[in-house]
């Protein structure tokens, strides 16, 4: 049984459509023009993970699912970064917080959801929310399982800021 | 002729403007390679670790070939201790493989940043046409995250300071983290 730690609450994105260049690294310039390709089509990008690995740059990045043809029409159009890019499924980014800048938090998220066998995506910090990507068809068993290992308050209507 | 009437706003400014910039040294990148099946030994290392007083400054998590490539960014004395932590891991299933590096930080919020688009085109082209190579990127929520190289984040926030607007009364805070 895992143990149960108390949070002010928990939060969902909605449906994503999530963005990679894992596979193949990108070079300084690929991930420019991808990046200028968004402000010229004024995307937003709710999430960005990004480092450099060997040869280049990896990232992930997730947008609002509505936009997820604008990105794919836009990354279509220019050649190198075409074969770079893949689009996944659509994700859901699940918040807890405040995350207090414990591991612990992050440890019990990652136990919850690794016994749960939740497909994890990716997750990251922010000053006060501790942000996991999952599969949007597993949002309710990833609440479940986090529900399990954190103690949420009685309102859960709040929502980060 | 289109009978619908509807508004768009949107916020926008020639300069993008910031609440300054947080530049943090003395930091340990530590970039843990671990597979699917061992999240959750992962996951127990982590809450040990939590019990244990280690906290962490950034962390962060993208998809590798082998599973999931996890960083942490901490303050570099505690690094030793997690490493120890981290080989008791070492085996079957579960193995990690990792590295870990000195490392600097600048993260930095603005007005609605979690809602608009263009802030990190602007971050990483002022930080290019300086020269400076970064080994990490974070934007989540409203904040902006940059890990770079030991030495380089003095230099980052002059570059930043070239394209984002910053306050005048502070235009940088510089923190050194005590542990």
């Amino acid at each position: 049984m895992i143990e149960n730690i108390p949070v002010e609450g928990m939060a969902s994105s909605g449906d994503l459509v999530r963005v990679n260049a894992l596979k193949v690294c990108l070079s300084a310039e690929l991930l420019t023009r991808f990046l200028r390709g968004l402000v010229e089509n004024r995307i937003n990008m709710n999430l960005f993970i990004g480092g450099e690995a060997e040869g280049g740059i990896q990232f992930t990045c997730c947008v609002a699912a509505p936009d997820g043809g604008r990105v794919k029409a836009m990354t279509d159009s220019i050649a190198h970064l075409k074969a770079c890019v893949e689009f996944s499924a659509p994700v859901e980014l699940l918040s807890v917080f405040p995350h207090r800048f414990n591991l612990k938090v992050l440890g019990l998220g990652l136990m919850a959801l690794g016994r749960a066998q939740i497909p994890l995506h990716g997750f990251c910090s922010s000053l006060s929310a501790l942000t996991f990507i999952t599969d949007h068809t597993d949002l309710d068993q990833a609440s479940a399982a986090l529900e399990g290992c954190f103690g949420l308050p009685p309102d859960r209507s709040r929502t980060h800021g | 002729m289109d009978k619908t009437l509807e508004t768009k706003a949107a916020y926008w400014e020639p300069r993008v403007k910031t609440y300054g910039f947080q530049r943090m040294t003395g930091l340990s990148l530590i970039e843990i390679t671990v597979r699917t099946a061992g999240i959750d030994s992962l996951g127990q290392v982590f809450c040990r670790l939590g019990d244990a007083g280690v906290g962490f400054h950034l962390v962060f998590s993208r998809p590798s070939s082998q599973g999931l490539e996890v960083c942490l960014l901490v303050t570099a004395q505690w690094a030793k201790v997690i490493e120890e932590h981290m080989q008791k891991l070492v085996e079957g299933a579960d193995k990690l493989v990792g590295r870990t590096s000195p490392a600097e930080m600048v993260f930095f919020q603005g007005p609605h940043f979690g809602d608009r688009y263009g802030i990190l085109d602007a971050a990483v082209g002022g930080l290019a046409a300086r020269g400076i190579g970064m080994k990490a990127t974070v934007c989540s929520g409203s904040c902006i995250y940059i890990v770079l190289p030991e030495g380089q984040s003095e230099e980052a926030v002059l570059a930043l300071s070239e394209v984002f607007e910053i306050p005048r009364a502070a235009s940088q805070k510089r923190s050194t983290p005590a542990g």
